[in-house]
């Protein structure tokens, strides 16, 4: 154990591997705190040939590990099991490049998202997802988990904007996947890292499409009294042919948590439901656009609909919206925040059946989506040291998710399987299906050094051994 | 079976998977194609499987802008599914009736598009895969949106059927235009400004197109061609980008015999062969060319990895 600390810091330096009780808390759980497990290290590496040092120390010793970004995780991905290490990326926080004219950017993983839209937003670029979490996620953390955001309903998630990226293997080799600056016809191991969990590779840099930022955005905010009517207006702006760049509702516990925190942005707090849509493009395209989505908005009999036509308050809606899941974290000690997808068109089922669960199980449950996606994040305040209830909000959960897989949808679009969604995979795979995905990982990891025991189902009652009430398996 | 190279095909998916099962039985390696028309012949092969018989538009879910076809569909039978819907895929050899969309897909072929909406590869949602066992599995899901398990779709096709057989595609679609201007670019515009987004790009005779939906003059210097609504601006999008089929012209419809032997005809060698020259594309596009600064790595890098997933796809 000593002999690869040591081997660790003479790499890194001494500062650089923590092993003390207190700093390693920290990483013991990501933002789903009912799994958790201490490290025996974390090992911040300063650079790319320092990560593929320390990997080969630890795939001589057969320790395993983990890559993680900020730990707002919300499956369970960034953990390691007991003995193993993180390998955290908050040293790596380079913009290596920008080329404004070849529209991408090399940056480091531990980049913050939101940290190179600052960055090129002078040159009259963007980098287009935008998960809420986005103020502190890392664009390495994104690309783990083919993380999306409101703007992906236009702009595709994130896979749709990583043109390469530099790995570490599970054995130290560095690799790079994907160019730039042509349509490679080579093998696509750059698209099956995307969304990989961190368990193909580390990814040590990404090189990631810089699009025009908007001459014009229009943003509309429409107040109906119930989740169904607003999730009714989605359906018919997008079977009337429009291309928003977002819709996104909230329904109404989670605006007064809004309003009742920091990121309050006037909300109406008497609505069922808001519904924020957004346009994008040239001046005279986003205002006809946003003429024609309003009067369809109007055939469902809005309360009210309010156009953030100023840069300040269109900055305030969405600081509502992105904010809102913090909002919504104080309403409990604890959070168990969703993530399923149904086809667009059986919105309204699946929410009917979320509102259901809650009357029948009495659980705190709120709603903020991406309904332009079909994709839910029902959120459930509640105590997780109250082994009963956290029995009935994983139940809840379950019955949710299996209920979007018979709307033929996913149970995840954005959040991964991680620790907390591996007991669902046999029902949205066949066993063919997920042992060849267990296959093509073991090309890429054979001995399952890296981020062991995410994305795939493990042996039974594993994933319990992290789970906080390390409940056995039944 | 014999050891002479030679081209399957069946009309239906059952038939396919007793193919597979017997090449496998005998041991033989295999390719999987489509009509040929995009493939790059590099690989030598015992068998090449096509399921170019497999032409089934088998639902199109309009409010959720995907559709789920057959691998040998061709581009224009999918698109005449999807105009009354008002859909489209994005890709701009959208009347190609050579061709399938199997083929389309698996090839990484680049599109007029691409600037706006990515590869049509990009638009596959899921995929149903006959496997060197003869094993069916599916990768994705039907939902614009899913993370759970692999990206298997991806990694299956850009092996070009060296992994598996498509015989599936769940396809993301988008609304056709509803107006597009075009524009005649200034010649000496090297490369495109940052602010460079229209819904197509395209050079031809040595001058350079865009189309932009319903704006200004993107550039001060650009001159207005032409400016369509509804219909006619799908029906000019679809012929200025037919255009877009000279890059690899086929030598005609899905004749299986023709095909038959070496499972390729000499002038499409000779097609491919220019494509592995990047410098080569000025000459091969007579009628158009990629954007400047795209180009086309057509010679495909030996993956160290291609054997060693292959192997892992047979396990059991
Ligand atoms: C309030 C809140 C809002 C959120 N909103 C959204 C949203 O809108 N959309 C969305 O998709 N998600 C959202 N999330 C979830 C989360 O923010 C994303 O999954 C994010 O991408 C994680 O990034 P991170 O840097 O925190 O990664 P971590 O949590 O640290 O890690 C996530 C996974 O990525 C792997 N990983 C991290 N870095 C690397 C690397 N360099 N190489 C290889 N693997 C790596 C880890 O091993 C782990 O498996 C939200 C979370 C919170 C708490």
């Amino acid at each position: 154990m000593n002999d690869f600390l040591a081997q660790l810091r003479a790499v890194v330096g001494a500062r650089f591997v923590l092993t003390d009780p207190a700093s390693l808390l920290a990483y013991e759980s990501d933002a789903l705190t009912l799994f958790r497990c201490q490290p025996a290290a974390v090992v911040l590496p300063e650079n790319k040939l320092q990560v593929a040092a320390c990997v080969k120390i630890l795939h001589q010793a057969q320790i395993p590990f983990a890559a993680r970004g900020a730990g707002t995780g919300l499956s369970g991905g960034a953990l390691v099991p007991a003995g193993g290490v993180i390998l955290a990326m908050a040293r790596m926080r380079r913009i290596l490049e920008i080329n404004a004219d070849g529209g991408w950017a090399v940056v480091e993983p531990g980049v913050v998202n939101a940290e190179l839209g600052r960055q090129v937003a002078p040159l009259g670029l963007r980098y287009a997802p935008d998960p809420a979490s986005q103020t502190v996620s890392t664009l390495g953390g994104n690309a783990a988990e083919n993380s999306g955001g409101p703007q992906c309903f236009l702009h595709g998630t994130t896979s749709q904007h990583i043109l390469a990226a530099e790995v570490v293997l599970a054995d130290g080799r560095l690799q790079t996947w994907g160019t730039p600056t042509t349509f490679s016809d080579a093998l696509d191991l750059r698209g099956f890292l995307l969304g990989s969990e961190g368990t193909v590779g580390v990814i040590v840099a990404l090189t990631v499409r810089l699009i025009p930022s908007p001459p014009s955005i229009v943003t509309l905010m429409a107040a109906f009294d119930s989740v169904a009517t607003a999730c009714a207006s989605v359906s018919s702006i997008v079977s009337a042919g429009q291309q928003p760049v977002a819709l996104e509702v909230m329904d109404q516990k989670t605006i007064h948590a809004v309003e009742a925190s920091v990121y309050r942005a006037g909300l109406p707090k008497d609505a069922g439901a808001i519904l924020i849509v957004e346009v994008e493009g040239v001046a005279e395209r986003t205002h006809k656009d946003a003429a024609a989505i309003e009067e369809i908005l109007r055939q469902h009999n809005p309360m009210r609909i309010e156009k953030a036509d100023t840069p300040a308050k269109r900055i305030a809606v969405w600081k509502g919206r992105k904010g809102a899941g913090g909002a919504l974290g104080q309403l409990g000690p604890d959070s168990f925040v969703m993530d399923g997808v149904v086809p667009r068109s059986k919105l309204v089922e699946i929410m009917d059946f979320v509102y259901e669960i809650e009357q029948s199980t009495q659980l705190n449950i709120a709603n903020l989506f991406h309904a332009g996606d079909g994709n839910i994040h029902p959120h459930i305040s509640y105590d997780a040291r109250n082994a009963e209830q956290v029995e009935v909000v994983e139940d809840a959960g379950t019955r949710i998710l299996r209920k979007c897989l018979e709307l033929g949808g996913s149970i995840t679009g954005e959040h991964g399987v991680g620790l907390e969604k591996q007991h669902l995979m046999a029902e949205q795979f066949s066993a063919d299906e997920i042992q060849i995905m267990a296959a093509l990982r073991e090309v890429l990891n054979p001995q399952n050094l890296l981020n062991p025991g995410k994305g795939l189902p493990m042996k039974r009652g594993c994933a319990e051994a992290f789970h906080r009430h390390h409940r056995s398996a039944t | 079976m014999s050891k002479e190279p030679c081209l399957l095909t069946a009309p239906a998916q059952l038939d396919l998977q007793q193919q597979m099962l017997q090449i496998h039985a005998d041991g033989l390696s295999w390719r999987a194609v489509g009509t040929q028309t995009r493939m790059q012949p590099q690989t030598a092969a015992d068998v090449f499987l096509s399921a170019a018989a497999l032409k089934q538009i088998h639902w199109i879910d309009a409010e959720d802008r995907t559709c789920e076809v057959d691998a040998g569909l061709s581009p224009a039978a999918l698109h005449a599914g999807l105009d009354e819907y008002g859909l489209m895929l994005s890709h701009s050899g959208c009347s190609d009736d050579v061709g399938t969309i199997g083929g389309l897909l698996n090839s990484g072929t680049p599109s007029l598009l691409a600037g706006s909406c990515g590869l049509p590869r990009d638009q596959v949602l899921g995929a149903t895969w006959l496997l060197g066992d003869g094993r069916v599995i599916r990768s994705g899901a039907r939902v614009v949106k899913s993370v759970a398990g692999y990206d298997v779709s991806r990694l299956l096709l850009s092996a070009q059927g060296q992994l598996a057989v498509g015989l599936r595609f769940i396809l993301r679609l988008r609304p056709r235009p509803s107006n597009l201007r075009w524009y005649q670019l200034p010649t000496d515009l090297q490369r495109p400004p940052s602010s460079w987004r229209p819904w197509a790009d395209f050079q031809q005779d040595g001058r350079r197109f865009a189309a932009w939906e319903s704006c200004d003059s993107p550039l001060p210097q650009a001159q207005s061609i032409s400016s369509h609504e509804g219909d006619t601006a799908w029906k000019l999008a679809r012929k200025q980008c037919q255009l877009a089929k000279h890059w690899l012209a086929t030598p005609g419809p899905w004749p299986a015999e023709k095909m038959h032997a070496a499972g390729l005809s000499m002038q499409q060698c000779l097609i491919l062969d220019h494509l592995a020259h990047q410098s080569a594309w000025p000459q091969l596009a007579e009628d158009v060319a990629l954007p400047a600064g795209s180009a086309v790595l057509p010679h495909r890098q030996a993956s160290p990895w291609l054997d060693a997933m292959r192997q892992a796809l047979l396990r059991s």
